[in-house]
């Protein structure tokens, strides 16, 4: 009983003297980490055309065949749907696209991808993926990288061209 | 001789069956890696969403990585970007759904919020307080423990934090 009272004591003065934020929970850092890509990439150059935000998850000795199957919707990423937004009309993949945000999903093939931009917006993964919220799907062409990429990758090269990269698999989309 | 025909022609059988090489150069993993802070209700879905870089403390104080009286980015490397899906009231002031930059001026008891309308800039290098849309004021109060990496949440009625060493500013959004 003694020992009961003690315990509540404690509580007690723990509760008077812990401020009103103790029960916020600020969270730690994600093991996919996010990032952006951008064209221009100059970080001086504040005059976006596309920006894109993905998630990178690392290979820790999978195979992409295991993480992204192919002939099956993948979220290219991970947590929060990869989102891209294009500032003007642009060709991407040979398609006019309007100028807006979108949500990005591949499905992965051998010799080609199927790169789609959906309306759904910050969906998780894509589990939500709906067909008829397809905006346009396109075909990327699938390369082989000569160093393996260990964490999933995205990059814009000097001519707006779009790259994926996760393994030894590159995928290249044109943008115009 | 022969072994060199023998290799060529491993290697031409090699480049006909596999996809064309590249040597597109790819990014590392940031050391300040990107994250996002979405607040959302049932009722209204999407309210405020915040993208930015989460540097971590490594020994080093608040103070020295976020002076008070000086203009602080609010993370690392590309600048903080918040985009509001609604009208909203953002620390008390009228803020129209958008997206805007995000910067802070460190103080002892409340710190200054401010949001920009210059967009996809770098740190805090180019801020101009001329784009300013508001400015509010965030009270400080003291973590009961310490924040590794600086981080951005919301309480489920609204109130945005922003935590960082021993350090929680608090402001709100409606």
């Amino acid at each position: 009983m003694k020992k009961n009272i003690l315990v509540i004591a404690v509580f007690t003065i723990a509760i008077l003297f812990s401020n009103d934020l103790s029960a916020q929970k600020f969270s730690t850092l994600d093991k996919s980490q996010m990032d952006a890509a951008s064209f221009p990439a100059d970080y001086k150059i504040s005059d976006k055309i596309v920006k894109v935000v993905y998630s990178r998850p690392q290979l820790k000795g999978r195979s992409i065949a295991k993480l992204a199957p192919p002939e099956k919707i993948w979220r290219t990423g991970a947590n929060e749907a990869t989102e891209i937004t294009f500032y003007k009309d642009v060709k991407f993949g040979g398609k006019s696209v309007s100028a807006g945000t979108y949500s990005l999903f591949t499905i992965p093939g051998e010799k080609e991808w199927t790169i789609i931009l959906s309306t759904a917006k910050n969906v998780w993964g894509s589990y939500f993926y709906k067909e008829n919220e397809d905006v346009v799907r396109v075909k990327g062409k699938v390369m082989s990288s000569m160093a393996n990429i260990e964490a999933f990758s995205m990059t814009f090269d000097d001519d707006m061209n779009l790259y994926m990269g996760w393994g030894y698999t590159v995928v290249k989309v044109t943008i115009k | 001789m022969k072994k060199n025909i023998l290799v060529i022609a491993v290697f031409a059988i090699a480049v006909l069956f596999s996809n064309e090489t590249t040597a597109q150069k790819f990014g590392g993993l940031d050391k300040s890696p990107a994250d996002i802070a979405m607040y959302r209700t049932k009722a209204d879905g999407p309210i405020m969403k915040v993208i930015y870089s989460r540097p971590q403390l490594k020994g080093r104080t608040l103070e020295s990585l976020a002076p008070s009286g000086k203009v602080w980015r609010m993370g690392a490397n590309e600048s903080t970007e918040v985009t509001f899906y609604k009208d909203v009231t953002f620390g008390g002031k009228s803020v129209k759904a958008g997206s805007y930059t995000m910067f802070a001026i460190p103080g002892k008891s409340e710190w200054t919020i401010m949001l920009s309308k210059s967009l996809h800039t770098w740190g805090s290098g180019s801020y101009k307080d001329s784009n300013d849309v508001v400015r509010v004021t965030a009270k400080v109060s003291k973590a009961d423990k310490t924040i590794e990496a600086f981080s951005i949440a919301y309480s489920k009625t609204g109130d945005v934090y922003f935590g960082w060493g021993n350090t929680v500013v608090t402001t709100s959004v409606k």
